[in-house]
C-alpha cells in the first residue's frame, strides 16, 4: 500500500475506532494510564500491518483482535492476575457529561450496570460487551475470538439471558 | 426485565470514553514510535548493504577486482567503438591475430581484413594510412610462413594457396592506385610494389617444392 494511502486509511481508522479500542482496553484492565500506553500499542502494530500491506477485510475486526492479543499479554505478565475493580469509574472517561449532577447520576447507573456484568463470567462479560457496547456483529466476534459463527450466537443469547436475571 | 431494556443500559457504557485530547495524545505517541522504527530500519537496511558489500570485497578480493576490470573493460569497448570505429576495428583485429592459433590463421585474419578495407566503399584519400599500416600488417603475418608449412598446423600447400591470393590482390590493387594516378598514392604505390615482389618470389620457392 503507498504511503499516502497508509495514512489516509489509518486516520480514518484511529477516528472511528480509538474511542471504542479505549473504552474496551479500559472494560479490561480498568487503569486509565495502562489503557493509553495499550491503546498506542494497538495502533501501533496495526500501522506495521497496513504497511505490510495485507489485506484487510474488516479493520474494526482486526483493531479489537489486536487490543484482545495485548491484553491477554498484559495479564501474563503480571504476578497479580486480579482485575481492579471498577466501582470508581475514571472522571477523565465522563467527559461527555456537562453537568456535575448528571455526571453523579450517571455515574451511579454505570457503575450498577457494570457491578451486574462483572457477576458473568468472563467470556460472558466480553461477548455481551463487544455486542452491545462496541456494536460488533456476530461475524466479527468469531473472527476475533477464533470461533464459529453459531457458537457465537449460541453464546451470546446464553450470556444475555443470565445477564437479564441478575439485572 | 426485558431483553430491550436490558440492551439499553448496556448501551449506557458507550459513554465511557477518553475525550479528544487525551487520543490526540495517543495518536502523536503512535506517529512517533513509527517514525523512530522506520528511522532505524532504514539506516540499518543502508547499514547492512554497506557492511555486506565490504565483506563480500574482503572475502573475495580477487573475484573483486576481477568484477571491477571486467566492468571497466566493457565500458571502455563500448566507449571505443561509438567513439574510435576505425581504431576499435583495428584493435578487434590484433586480438584476433594475437589469439589464433597458427601462423596461418594469423595470416588469412590479416589478409582477409585488408582486402575487406580495400574493398569497401571508402576513397584512399583519406585512409592512405589505414590501408598502409593493415597491408604492412598482413605482409608481415604471411612473411612468418614456414617454407614447408607446420605439421599439424599448416601445409606448404595452404601456404602457396594464400600466397598466391596475396599476389592477385596486390596487382589488382597497384592496377586501381595507377589508374587514379595521383601523387599523393606514391607511398602505397610504391609499398604494394615491393610487397608484390617479396610476394612473387615466396609463390616461386613454393612453386618449386
Amino acid at each position: 500500500m503507498q504511503r499516502d494511502k497508509i495514512y489516509e486509511k489509518f486516520e480514518t481508522s484511529y477516528n472511528q475506532f480509538a474511542g471504542g479500542i479505549f473504552r474496551y482496553i479500559y472494560f479490561k484492565v480498568s487503569s486509565f494510564e495502562l489503557t493509553q500506553d495499550l491503546t498506542s500499542d494497538v495502533f501501533v502494530r496495526y500501522w506495521k500491518i497496513l504497511t505490510e500491506g495485507k489485506n484487510i477485510v474488516n479493520h474494526k475486526a482486526l483493531l479489537y483482535f489486536i487490543a484482545k492479543g495485548l491484553i491477554i499479554d498484559f495479564y501474563r505478565r503480571r504476578k497479580n492476575n486480579k482485575k481492579i475493580s471498577l466501582e470508581d469509574i475514571d472522571e477523565r472517561l465522563l467527559g461527555v457529561l456537562d453537568k456535575v449532577e448528571e455526571t453523579i447520576s450517571q455515574k451511579q447507573e454505570l457503575e450498577q450496570v457494570y457491578a451486574k456484568i462483572k457477576k458473568l463470567k468472563k467470556a460472558d462479560q466480553e461477548i455481551i460487551f463487544l455486542h452491545y457496547v462496541e456494536d460488533l456483529s456476530v461475524k466479527e466476534i468469531a473472527f476475533i475470538q477464533k470461533k464459529k459463527e453459531n457458537a457465537i450466537r449460541v453464546h451470546l443469547h446464553r450470556a444475555l439471558k443470565m445477564l437479564k436475571e441478575i439485572l | 426485565m426485558k431483553e430491550q431494556e436490558v440492551i439499553n443500559k448496556l448501551k449506557l457504557l458507550k459513554t465511557i470514553q477518553p475525550n479528544q485530547r487525551v487520543l490526540k495524545d495517543i495518536k502523536q505517541n503512535v506517529y512517533q514510535q513509527v517514525y523512530a522504527e522506520n528511522k532505524i530500519k532504514t539506516t540499518s537496511g543502508f547499514q547492512e548493504l554497506f557492511g555486506y558489500i565490504s565483506n563480500f570485497i574482503k572475502s573475495y578480493t580477487v573475484v573483486s577486482y576481477g568484477f571491477a576490470f571486467t566492468a571497466l573493460l566493457i565500458i571502455f569497448l563500448s566507449v571505443s567503438s561509438v567513439l574510435l570505429p576505425d581504431q576499435f576495428h583495428t584493435a578487434i583485429v590484433n586480438g584476433r591475430i594475437a589469439l589464433a592459433s597458427s601462423h596461418y590463421q594469423k595470416a588469412r585474419i590479416a589478409l582477409t581484413d585488408t582486402k575487406s578495407r580495400f574493398e569497401k566503399n571508402k576513397t584512399i584519400e583519406t585512409n592512405t594510412q589505414e590501408f598502409s599500416h593493415s597491408l604492412a600488417l598482413t605482409n608481415t603475418q604471411l612473411n612468418n610462413l614456414h617454407l614447408k608449412g607446420e605439421k599439424g598446423k599448416y601445409s606448404a600447400q595452404q601456404c602457396r594457396q594464400i600466397y598466391l591470393e596475396y599476389l592477385n590482390f596486390l596487382k589488382k590493387e597497384e592496377k586501381n592506385i595507377n589508374a587514379k594516378n595521383n601523387p599523393s598514392y606514391s607511398h602505397l604505390k610504391s609499398q604494394i610494389n615491393t610487397y608484390k615482389e617479396q610476394a612473387e618470389k615466396k609463390l616461386h620457392m613454393y612453386n618449386s617444392l
